[in-house]
């Protein structure tokens, strides 16, 4: 069902723009939780854009890493530790690496993009 | 204006804390020592730390109070009795901490905590990197890093062996893996993480104290250099290049990320300085392996933040954060294991 403007991404923006503009004047742990909750609501605008389609790329990579069976998306990570842990993918951990730096890469692009581009920059 | 509930109901909880406080110390410095200037440290999420001046006399200290304040299953922690114990060691021995004062019974009614001397310095790593007035405790750092550390592991590990069967200091990389299962939340790159560790490691080093807790951020430093080494909650028994890896791990870099000490110096000038101040022979190898180790550690301590806020009570924007900064961690775990980092 459509909701009357603002949507999602907006509300959450709305909310961020007030929390930048009193943080200046708070002072100390208040200042401190204020700057973490804009991160928080910085990270929830970017999962909005980047993770609303309901099957991300990161979820056909899960999928496909288990061998494409129909996996609930809740339970992706779940099995494919399990599966790491009882060493199926132990005779090829060099491929698994590069899917799994794939895999982080894409939950870093919604938590800190820039962490990524500092990390290249050096 | 009145103060909303819950902080009125903090701040006579603390009067209350504050009054116990004075007589635990009246009975142990005499009745005519008084309590002033006091002020509490919010940061810290599983502690109490109040500073204050103990007057007796002439004579004026100016201490700290540290009570934990919350108990978590799986803690990788160690009791406050085994911290105060680590502090007295490290204190007898030369290595630079606050000196211990007293422990808390159990009559004080403060709980578990202890109480030592205040040293005076700065702790936040952007301001230790960047602070023109940091310039030549900067020049010194990894120099003195290094012959503290020689010191503290040349100590007789007898002295400390109420710590041999800690989790940590049996197996640290199961230690880990039981504290990641209590947590349930499935990461695939720990997973990986656990796999190459177990895999590849290091030859067995003639074990001996370690701090477990030696990085930027965790030292008191003033102008002239480091003037204390805190947060010994994780000193265990082990191999101490673990006190060298955990020192360069990418995280403690704080964006110098060509500086691997801590942001301060490199690794090689690291090494050299722990060999002349007469450290044993640095295995590189082995501290590669413990700054991949840092990396899965760092991840393991954000999950454990996590698990706090969600199942343990202990709520804040900061500690949700965490959850949310664990992925950075496993960026550098995976990066450096596949050497696109280093």
């Amino acid at each position: 069902m459509p909701h009357d403007q603002p949507d999602l991404a907006e509300l959450v923006r709305t909310a961020n723009e007030f929390l930048a503009n009193v943080t200046p004047r708070l002072e100390g742990q208040d200042r401190y939780f204020a700057m973490c909750t804009s991160f928080l609501l910085d990270i929830v605008q970017r999962e909005l854009v980047e993770w609303a389609p309901l099957e991300t790329d990161d979820d056909q990579r899960l999928q496909a890493l288990l061998g494409g069976n129909k996996t609930d998306v809740q339970n992706l990570t779940k099995e494919l530790s399990a599966a790491i842990r009882a060493g199926e993918f132990d005779d090829r951990l060099d491929w698994l690496l590069e899917e799994l730096i794939g895999h982080v890469t894409s939950k870093v692009k919604v938590s800190k993009p820039s962490y990524i581009d500092e990390a290249t920059e050096n | 204006m009145s103060l909303p509930k819950s902080e009125l109901e903090r701040s006579s909880d603390l009067d209350e804390i504050v009054r116990r406080l004075e007589i635990a110390v009246q009975k142990r410095m005499g009745a005519n020592a008084t309590l002033a200037d006091i002020s509490v440290a919010t940061l810290g999420g599983s502690s109490r730390t109040i500073l204050f001046d103990l007057i007796d006399g002439s004579s004026r200290r100016r201490l700290v109070s540290r009570q934990e304040t919350y108990l978590m299953d799986a803690s990788p922690f160690l009791p406050p009795e085994m911290q105060f114990k680590l502090l007295q060691l490290a204190y007898k021995h030369g290595v630079p901490v606050p000196e211990p004062i007293f422990e808390f019974a159990d009559d004080d009614g403060l709980g578990r905590g202890h109480v030592m001397a205040h040293v005076a310095g700065e702790t936040l790593p952007k301001r230790l990197l960047n602070d023109s007035q940091y310039t030549h405790a900067r020049e010194i750092f990894v120099v003195q890093a290094a012959e503290i550390l020689v010191r503290l592991h040349a100590i007789d590990k007898q002295e400390a062996n109420f710590l041999d069967n800690t989790l940590d200091s049996v197996d640290p990389l199961q230690a880990q893996i039981a504290r990641y299962d209590y947590y349930g939340e499935p990461h695939p790159a720990l997973e990986f993480g656990f796999r190459w560790l177990d895999k590849h490691r290091p030859a067995k080093a003639v074990a001996c104290l370690v701090h477990g807790d030696f990085r930027n951020g965790n030292m008191l430093v003033n102008e002239h250099g480091i003037q204390a080494v805190l947060d010994w909650e994780c000193a265990h028994i082990g191999d101490p290049m673990a006190d060298l890896g955990w020192l360069c791990t990418r995280s403690w870099r704080f964006g110098n990320d060509e500086l691997h000490a801590g942001g301060f110096g490199t690794r090689e000038a690291l090494f050299d300085a722990y060999e002349a101040a007469g450290g044993r022979s640095v295995d590189r190898e082995a501290v590669h392996w413990w700054e991949i180790f840092g990396s899965m550690r760092w991840a393991m301590l954000n999950i454990m933040q996590i698990h706090g806020h969600l199942h343990g009570g202990r709520r804040s924007p900061a500690f949700a954060a965490c959850g949310r900064n664990t992925s950075l961690m496993e960026y550098d775990l995976l990066m450096t294991i596949a050497g696109r980092l280093d």
